[in-house]
């Protein structure tokens, strides 16, 4: 008899995480949106809620094409940071990448975007080397090279990471994250590039974000732009 | 005491069949090197010839080439590393291998016979001795240190 209210708590518990879950995976149909929201206050007296976009650019692509983020739009890309010469994980990340191009290659709605963390080296003429070597192409694929502050910058902007550092094998410290950001430039999920079962799961997420409607959730902003005006 | 005595038994059963299984079972001789080279080929190999040896497009040779696993260029390639131009069955690869001086002698054999198990067409196992005399021959051929 003691057993009895051991039992009831039990179902108790049972039934109370059973609840929540469903409620899970009616929001998991959408991918979660990164960064923080911006709250502006509105001329009706109401609160916008704004999401962060990724930032404006200007960046030559390996065909010597300028590149800015007016080509990326309506898009969704997966973005990553590497440099031709990197002796350690760049490999890893550019198979995966690969991986992702041979799957979405022909689909003019996905770009993918492969930054130069060492655009000294990393010419117009040795990316297009090395995407040709690679198995990539231009426009489904960008390889992309400029002003090294802002690729840093864009870096960071991506929820990624590089930086000089002489102790780094190849001269550079970096993440392997691959980045994907829906068609405003949100940012939707980052992912292990060196990871192949994380890459799996990112090729499904690009296949949710295909099927979202542009317009879904708050209104994005880019970041470094003024959105107060 | 009659059932402590049992008790002993049973641990003492325990521990002999749990002793028997560990000698039957830890890799010996041939095995025992290309499990360890496994383990070492994942940490120091797979970023760039890929966990199934294939390489990466026209940048990274995949190691399934025979002209690459000759004992004499696989050797000294994962000690000293390899730069410049490299053709491959018609294919002219231009990157870097880095060296990997923190690998003992051991450690090479390990991991080249872990790439004849996995890669070769007809796998084959070296001896100590054999990839020492081959690392000797490295380094008088080329006193660089630049393979």
């Amino acid at each position: 008899m003691k057993m009895i209210p051991f039992f009831g708590l039990v179902l108790l518990f049972l039934w109370s995480c059973g609840n929540p879950s469903t409620n899970a995976e009616k929001e998991l149909k959408h991918l979660p949106f990164m960064g923080e929201p911006m709250l502006i206050q509105n001329d009706q007296g109401g609160v916008d809620t704004l999401w962060p976009a990724l930032p404006a650019f200007t960046l030559a692509s390996q065909t010597g094409d300028s590149i800015t983020q007016l080509d990326l739009a309506g898009k969704i890309r997966v973005a990553d940071f590497f440099f031709t010469s990197c002796p350690t994980i760049c490999p890893m990340m550019s198979a995966q990448m690969l991986r992702i191009h041979e799957r979405f290659g022909s689909n003019d709605q996905v770009v993918l975007i492969s930054h130069s963390i060492d655009p000294e080296h990393d010419s117009v003429s040795v990316l297009a080397d090395y995407a040709e070597k690679l198995g990539a192409s231009a426009p489904g694929w960008f390889f992309l090279t400029g002003d090294m502050d802002l690729i840093f910058s864009l870096a960071d902007a991506y929820g990624s990471f590089a930086e000089k550092d002489p102790n780094a094998p190849g001269g550079f410290a970096h993440s392997g994250a691959l980045t994907l950001a829906d068609r405003q430039g949100r940012i939707r999920g980052v992912y292990d590039g060196t990871n192949p079962e994380e890459v799996d799961r990112l090729i499904l997420d690009m296949e949710r974000l295909l099927a979202e409607a542009p317009d879904y959730g708050p209104e994005a902003v880019p970041v470094g732009l003024d959105y107060a005006q | 005491m009659r059932s402590k005595s049992n008790l002993l038994l049973i641990l003492g059963a325990f521990f002999i069949l749990g002793f028997g299984a560990l000698v039957l079972f830890l890799p010996k001789g041939e095995g025992a090197t290309v499990k360890r080279g496994e383990k070492l080929y994942m940490e120091q190999c797979m970023n760039c010839h890929g966990k199934d040896g294939k390489g990466l497009g026209k940048l990274i040779p995949g190691l399934h080439h025979a002209e690459l696993l000759q004992k004499e260029r696989l050797i000294c390639a994962i000690r000293y590393g390899k730069s410049g131009p490299l053709e491959v069955d018609g294919q002219v690869y231009n990157g870097q291998m880095p060296p990997n001086f923190a690998l003992d002698d051991g450690e090479i054999r390990d991991i080249v016979n872990y790439v004849y198990a996995q890669f070769a067409e007809a796998p084959k196992s070296l001896d100590l001795p054999e990839v020492q005399d081959q690392l000797r021959n490295c380094a008088q051929a080329n006193p660089r240190l630049q393979w």
